[in-house]
């Protein structure tokens, strides 16, 4: 009876524990990304593409998206980058993930549906 | 047993109750704590919970279950229908009437502007969005992103992959190795792509054809058992946390019997059956 009750114990996971979890994996292999990705190891790094600017750069650690301006939420996890607005694409950099989502947005005839939200 | 059908056989009645019994846990905020789970699921974990990892299926099966009890509660006579995007692949499908889902996107921010969910009813706002600045109604762009929807040649290409799934467990597991990986990007990543808009994001639950397409998904990972009996579920441990086979699953893993991936491994046991499946072979 007292084994059952600790390894159900042992089994549960509280969401501070998954969210510290993954925060940490998330910072290690967002940094990992960032470093052996298209920009290397600097700092920051813009690109023009379809006459759009795409900016990645190293906020608190992380590499952080911009196009035109407006950050991107973005995550790497489960081994690829993605964006909120754009989850299901995998991609294997944030500049990809960049590029394919302009795409997007050339093909909808909406500039910003994606990376501004609307 | 709660029988899933297919939507196109559903009836006039059938439909309304399943719309009706959705807006009623739209009302009282049920259905959007659901869209924010997913959310959260995308956004708030390495590894995401439940998509790019072999708890893809698991999850989302535990995700549907509870969504249709809490449908039940509102009207014990509704189960979630799935919708066959390989037989349903038009536009002009039933599926997009005024009377179920509503229609495409219109103009140039693609609001849907028919139906039950268009924001003009009042009744679904979008409450949980991906970021600030997105707008509270629902979007669909048909084919823009990806022009067709899978074939049935596809689908069946990935009932035939074996095994379940295959190192690394992630987003870049071969996709000749897994079923898991194969169906996950050439199905439902496909058809999210496909429908577009609300759908394209993390939030993607705002759109109720989330569930139908997540309904199909369900059967086609329990057709694929059905197929393949010796297959077990993969990895039984050593892979993502969360996505081994005794792994409690977030949300839901401070129950005190939190659901696993094999705990859901049997649809049956939790109830449910698929109108169809005398025919799997």
């Amino acid at each position: 009876m007292s084994t059952d009750r600790t390894s159900s114990r042992a089994k549960r996971l509280t969401r501070r524990q998954f969210m510290v979890m993954g925060a940490a994996g998330a910072s290690a292999l967002a940094l990992g990304g960032y470093s052996s990705g298209a920009f290397g190891q600097t700092t920051e790094q813009s690109t023009s593409y379809r006459g759009r600017k795409i900016l990645i750069a190293k906020r608190n650690g992380r590499p952080e998206l911009y196009v035109d301006g407006e950050h991107v939420i973005t995550v790497h996890n489960n081994g690829s980058y993605r964006a909120a607005t754009y989850a299901f694409d995998w991609n294997s950099s944030l500049e990809v993930l960049a590029k394919r989502m302009i795409d997007n947005e050339v093909a909808l005839s909406a500039p910003g549906f994606l990376v501004r939200g609307r | 047993m709660g029988v899933r059908k297919n939507q196109a056989t559903l009836t006039v009645e059938e439909k309304a109750a399943f719309v009706a019994a959705i807006k009623a846990l739209k009302a009282d905020g049920t259905y959007d704590h659901h869209v924010q789970e997913h959310r959260d699921g995308i956004l708030s974990f390495n590894p995401d919970v439940a998509h790019g990892g072999p708890a893809f299926y698991p999850w989302h099966r535990e995700c549907l279950r509870r969504f249709e009890l809490q449908l039940q509660a509102v009207d014990p006579t509704v189960t979630i229908p799935y919708w066959d995007p390989t037989v349903d692949n038009s536009p002009s499908s039933s599926l997009w009437a005024s009377d179920f889902m509503g229609g495409n996107g219109e103009g140039s921010t693609y609001e849907v502007m028919t139906g039950p969910f268009a924001y003009s009813t009042g009744t679904w706002t979008l409450n949980v969005t991906d970021n600030r600045r997105q707008p509270p109604y629902l979007r669909r762009a048909f084919g823009v992103k990806v022009a067709t929807l899978p074939s049935a040649t596809t689908l069946n290409s990935t009932l035939n992959r074996v095994p379940y799934d295959a190192s690394p467990w992630n987003t870049q597991t071969s996709t000749t190795q897994s079923f898991r990986k194969s169906s996950e990007t050439s199905v439902h990543n496909r058809v999210h792509n496909w429908v577009g808009g609300t759908m394209q994001g993390a939030s993607s639950p705002n759109d109720p054809v989330f569930w139908l397409l997540h309904c199909v998904l369900d059967r086609h990972w329990a057709r694929w058992q059905k197929m393949h009996p010796t297959e077990p579920y993969l990895p039984e441990s050593g892979g993502p946390v969360g996505h081994n086979l005794n792994d409690p699953m977030w949300p839901w893993s401070s129950e005190v019997s939190p659901p696993t991936p094999a705990s859901v491994l049997d649809h049956r046991a939790l109830g449910y059956e698929y109108d169809d499946e005398a025919t799997w072979t």
